[in-house]
């Protein structure tokens, strides 16, 4: 983030401490998208994606006071999607353990091997599959990927993100690869990279 | 370190996560695995496909509608707890306790309430059992028979000086003596012989009979009883055992099986205490072993019977036994 962008935030979020919704509101414009995608991600869901981005939003908004000024917003925001999302997947998973998959199963591709420029359709397959087999990823492993995979976060900020040592952290995402692999194994089988 | 061990680090390998020492063991290990050369770039190809997964792209109206759905939320709960210090505190997980003091009194006031419902709830039952099964109680509302009449007496006894007047009978009937008539004794007895008033027995008499008895009673009865009557009261019945020998069964009913039982397949044993009269009939019954749907059969036949009267004494006496009821399905 270069510096001007930065004393930018930094005016906002005190404003926001102070009590101004339109500093708040100028904040979430920034960093919904992302936070919304990190929820979609997790949850795989649109509905579900929506209101914990929300909910991530309103509960930053009540915690602003215990937010430092020398930390950075968007970690911390983040930081709190993650969790509510963690949340969330812990009580859905003892209300309907994988109960939307049959609608994803149905679709069966077929792989196309020896066709080497993925053509279209098996991208299209490939990418349902891969969304399908992170969601299915049990959600320690899951949060734990999609924030090195897609957020590009370090290992470091896993750790300090969810609370969780660094030595988990590396072997949850090495379970991970290795659920991933086993489980998108008839598309790694054709070609090789 | 061996290759299972490696194959742990290799994915933080693959993200540059490494220590240097780490590193480098991993590296020289690979060079000469194809197994993990592989595996590591299957890890490359899963990150790539992974940034080409296109969520779908939300429109702005969407962005809005959320940031306005975010404020008025807000809002909400603003006006909900509109103190800035409830706001501050509202997550917080300590909260000051208030009326500790109330509470230290209270809570074992609780406790005891508590456990004296739960003692009740569990005393309660206990005490308020379900009624047990009624027992009919047939009792005999029977007068006494009245008592037999006292057989008449003998008859007089013949006297030694008796013949000797039967005797002289021809002789007085010579002298013209009629009977009843008073006559002057012809010669003068031996012995003045004492007058017996109690001369006056019946033939069939009994020794020790009552002077207005009845043929057939029976010695130790009332002047005035019936035939048949048993002296005195009414004893009371004798419960078979020991000396006493259960009566033989002259005349039974078998048990008629109760349809409901017979429905549901009851079976069981009905035991029943009987108490017979004096001639045997079996005056009342009560279930001592009950199987509820069969006592009624039980009981009705029973009742109707009969037994050798028992004779104690000399005298018919009731008897109190048991009867066993078995009911079986074939």
């Amino acid at each position: 983030m270069k510096q001007p962008e930065k004393d930018e935030e930094y005016m906002l979020i005190v404003n926001a401490k102070n009590g101004s919704k339109e500093a708040f509101e100028s904040l979430v414009k920034k960093y919904q998208k992302n936070i919304y995608y990190l929820c979609r991600r997790m949850t795989g869901a649109h509905q579900s994606a929506d209101d914990l981005s929300q909910e991530t939003f309103v509960k930053a908004y009540f915690s602003l006071s215990r937010f430092k000024e020398n930390m950075n917003f968007f970690p911390w925001i983040r930081r709190i999607a993650v969790n509510s999302t963690l949340n969330y997947l812990k009580k859905t998973e003892k209300e309907k353990p994988l109960s939307k998959e049959p609608q994803i199963n149905s679709f069966n591709p077929e792989p196309h091997f020896n066709q080497k420029p993925l053509d279209r359709i098996h991208q299209d397959e490939l990418d349902i599959k891969l969304r399908e087999s992170i969601q299915k990823l049990p959600k320690e492993q899951k949060s734990v990927f999609i924030l090195k995979v897609f957020e590009d976060m370090s290992y470091k900020e896993i750790s300090d993100s969810l609370d969780i040592p660094i030595g988990t952290v590396m072997s949850r995402l090495s379970r991970a690869r290795q659920r991933l692999k086993s489980s998108l194994s008839e598309f790694i089988e054709g070609g090789t990279t | 370190m061996n290759h299972d061990e490696i194959r742990k680090l290799l994915s933080a390998y693959h993200d540059g996560e490494l220590s240097e020492k780490k590193k480098k063991k991993v590296e020289k290990h690979i060079k000469s695995c194809t197994e993990y050369q592989k595996e590591l770039s299957v890890f490359r190809r899963i990150d790539q496909w992974s940034a080409q997964i296109k969520e779908k792209e939300q429109s702005s109206v969407y962005w809005e509608k959320m940031l306005a759905q975010i404020s008025s939320k807000i809002d909400k709960k603003e006006s909900i707890s509109p103190s800035k210090e409830a706001k501050m505190y509202k997550d917080s997980f300590f909260k000051k306790e208030k009326n500790t003091g109330l509470k230290a009194i209270i809570f074992p006031l609780s406790v005891t309430a508590h456990a004296i419902v739960i003692l009740m709830l569990l005393i309660f039952p206990l005490l308020n059992t379900g009624d047990l099964p009624e027992v009919e109680i047939y009792s005999a509302f029977l007068a006494p028979p009245p008592p037999p009449p006292p057989p008449p007496p003998p008859p007089a006894k013949k006297r030694t000086s008796s013949k000797s007047t039967t005797k002289i009978k021809p002789v007085k009937a010579k002298t013209d003596i009629q009977p009843g008539q008073l006559v002057a004794p012809v010669d003068i007895p031996d012995e003045i012989m004492e007058e017996e008033l109690t001369d006056f027995g019946i033939e069939g008499g009994v020794e020790g009979g009552v002077e207005g008895g009845v043929e057939g009673g029976v010695l130790g009865g009332v002047v005035g009883g019936v035939l048949g009557g048993v002296v005195g009261e009414i004893e009371a019945p004798v419960r078979v055992g020991g000396q006493v020998k259960r009566p033989k069964l002259i005349y039974s009913v078998p048990p008629e099986y109760p349809e409901i039982a017979r429905q549901t397949r009851v079976e069981g044993v009905v035991i029943i205490e009987a108490i017979t009269d004096i001639y045997g009939r079996v005056q009342s019954v009560k279930v001592l072993k009950s199987v509820p749907l069969l006592d009624q059969a039980a009981k009705d036949a029973v009742r109707q019977w009969v037994y050798e009267p028992m004779v104690i004494n000399g005298r018919p006496r009731p008897v109190i036994f048991t009867v066993t009821v078995t009911f079986e399905l074939k």
